[in-house]
């Protein structure tokens, strides 16, 4: 059980001047419980690469995209199985808000699921406290007029309530403070922890990927370049730097430190065990008094 | 995306031919008169020499002959209907050439049919050359210099010229985030396709209210950007790249309305 890519390419406007290819040969694989990360520059085919996951774009080929052993060559007319086991939450998702009441907004996606309102109003609130947000005092309140994070929130409870079993991220902390997206971090480890969600989460803060991922996936014009573990991946520091990617604050420094301390260990990205490595180092050198 | 194929209005392919560097006044001229002379031909023979000249525009513009197919499929329903009712309610004095009911073909309608294909075709290929070729802003700085003898009636022509740069700036990003609301509403359950007119009608909601939203926060922000960059209206401004006639343009334009004229005059 798990979302299967096996060698998707996939080109806009085919055959127009506008025609861009967008993915070129991808394989990546989602097991169930994992956190995946995908980075790569604007353009590189992350977002085609995502819509893909919950078919808001259909493969063109069969055995391309396979979500649960099931392909979505052959679902064209029953994707809302799919939708439901794959909730996508875009880019700045407070933009899809529209009903009256939070309550309301958050239910929009159970409509077709024939709930009591009993069981509805349960799902919701569930939901709603996934996201670290009390339903009492949220549910009559308009979701135009909340703070960005709450909106944020709410839009992932719009995701959420549909218990999906795979939960896609796009830039889930763009655009919030400090302190919002910290808490918005824990609560997507808390999801992936509590109900085994898997989580695809694209991202271009490094250390926030560095620090939740399982795996790492970048991309580039189109096509998977590096992947693996963030140790693996954030020690192609050169690579990375050549694809105009950042690194991890951890990996930055002892990168740096490398140039001139032979033999540091660059795998980590962890600051507490970075700051650990450095002082063994100094300790060995005999750098430390 | 999707969208943004389906809707070629006011499409602009860039390229570098004969036809995109023309000066806009001239391109934009030249069409208007081609409309009129549309409807002073009156011979099948006529309207497919203009077909031949227009193909050779076509040609000349270095675009893709489907990019103009394209923009006849719009229409392709009033084509069919215009035409069926030429053929089938025009009364010729002859013999019907077929006869089943109370149907009834003329060789009259037949002509006539031909003919109205023919022009609207021709309508739309003149048009769709203008557009393909031209860049909207290109095009709106043609349109503020044609209305110009307007302003001195009272018309606001700078203000009507940048009101339809701001639309032609915004028709993409509209589109783009409409087929991102599309998505992202789809992703939970939202459904599009299905239902009566009714239901269909009710599932634009969750697409309008926030594409109303963000089209009113857009406009905030431009206004206040547009003020911050000393906007005001009604003031006389230049242009960064103004228009200016070149002779190739001239000669272009005079070239042009000889053809045009020796079509009226032979067909």
């Amino acid at each position: 059980m798990s979302i299967n890519i096996n060698n998707l390419s996939f080109t806009y406007d085919k055959g127009l001047v506008f025609e861009k290819k967008a993915l070129r040969n991808v394989s990546f694989t989602a097991n169930p419980g994992e956190i995946i990360g995908i980075i790569g520059q604007t353009g590189s085919g992350k977002s085609t690469l995502i819509q893909h996951c919950n078919g808001l774009i259909s493969p063109t080929e069969p055995n391309q995209v396979m979500v649960d052993d099931l392909d979505l060559y052959h679902m064209k007319k029953t994707i809302s199985i799919i939708r439901k086991k794959v909730g996508l939450v875009f880019q700045y998702p407070e933009a899809q808000l529209f009903e009256e009441t939070v309550e309301k907004d958050v239910a929009f996606g159970l409509k077709h699921e024939k709930l009591s309102p009993e069981e509805s109003k349960k799902r919701v609130e569930t939901a709603l406290s996934i996201v670290g947000l009390a339903y009492e005092s949220y549910r009559d309140k308009s979701p135009l007029l909340l703070s960005g994070g709450e909106k944020r929130r709410i839009a992932l409870a719009g995701i959420i309530v549909m218990n999906p079993q795979y939960l896609i991220l796009d830039e889930p902390t763009a655009g919030l403070d400090p302190f919002a997206k910290k808490s918005l971090l824990e609560e997507i480890k808390r999801i992936n922890r509590l109900q085994n969600v898997t989580i695809i989460m694209v991202s271009h803060d490094m250390d926030e990927i560095a620090d939740l991922a399982d795996r790492i996936y970048v991309m580039d014009k189109g096509a998977v370049v590096l992947h693996g573990t963030p140790a693996e991946v954030f020690s192609q520091y050169d690579q990375l730097e050549a694809l105009g990617l950042s690194l991890p604050e951890t990996s930055r420094l002892l990168h740096y430190l490398s140039k001139t301390w032979k033999g540091i260990d660059i795998s980590v990205i962890d600051p507490l065990l970075g700051a650990d490595i450095i002082f063994k180092y100094m300790q060995e050198q005999g750098k430390w008094n | 995306m999707e969208l943004k194929r389906q809707i070629t209005l006011g499409q602009y392919v860039p390229g570098k031919s004969i036809l995109h560097t023309l000066d806009p006044r001239i391109k934009l001229l030249s069409s208007l008169i081609l409309m009129v002379v549309v409807f002073l031909i009156h011979s099948v023979t006529g309207y497919l020499v203009m077909l031949g000249v227009l193909m050779i525009l076509v040609f000349l513009s270095r675009i893709p002959v489907r990019y103009f197919i394209n923009g006849l499929k719009p229409i392709l329903m009033l084509l069919v209907l215009t035409v069926s009712l030429q053929v089938f309610f025009t009364k010729g004095t002859s013999e019907p050439l077929f006869q089943w009911w109370i149907v009834k073909v003329y060789q009259e309608g037949l002509v006539a049919a031909v003919f109205i294909l023919l022009r609207l075709v021709l309508l739309v290929f003149s048009s769709s050359l203008l557009t393909l070729t031209t860049s909207p802003m290109r095009l709106t700085s043609a349109i503020e210099f044609i209305l110009k003898p307007f302003s001195y009636l009272g018309l606001p022509t700078s203000e009507i010229s940048m009101m339809m740069t701001i639309a032609l700036r915004f028709i993409p990003t509209i589109l783009e985030e409409t087929d991102r609301l599309i998505k992202a509403q789809s992703s939970r359950g939202a459904e599009f396709e299905t239902g009566n007119l009714f239901k269909r009608l009710q599932g634009l909601i969750p697409i309008l209210v926030p594409l109303f939203i963000s089209s009113f926060r857009r406009a905030d922000d431009l206004a206040i950007a547009m003020e911050s960059r000393c906007f005001q209206v009604g003031i006389k401004r230049t242009q960064m790249h103004p228009l200016v006639f070149r002779s190739v343009d001239f000669l272009s334009f005079g070239l042009f309305l000889t053809i045009l004229l020796l079509i009226v005059l032979f067909f």
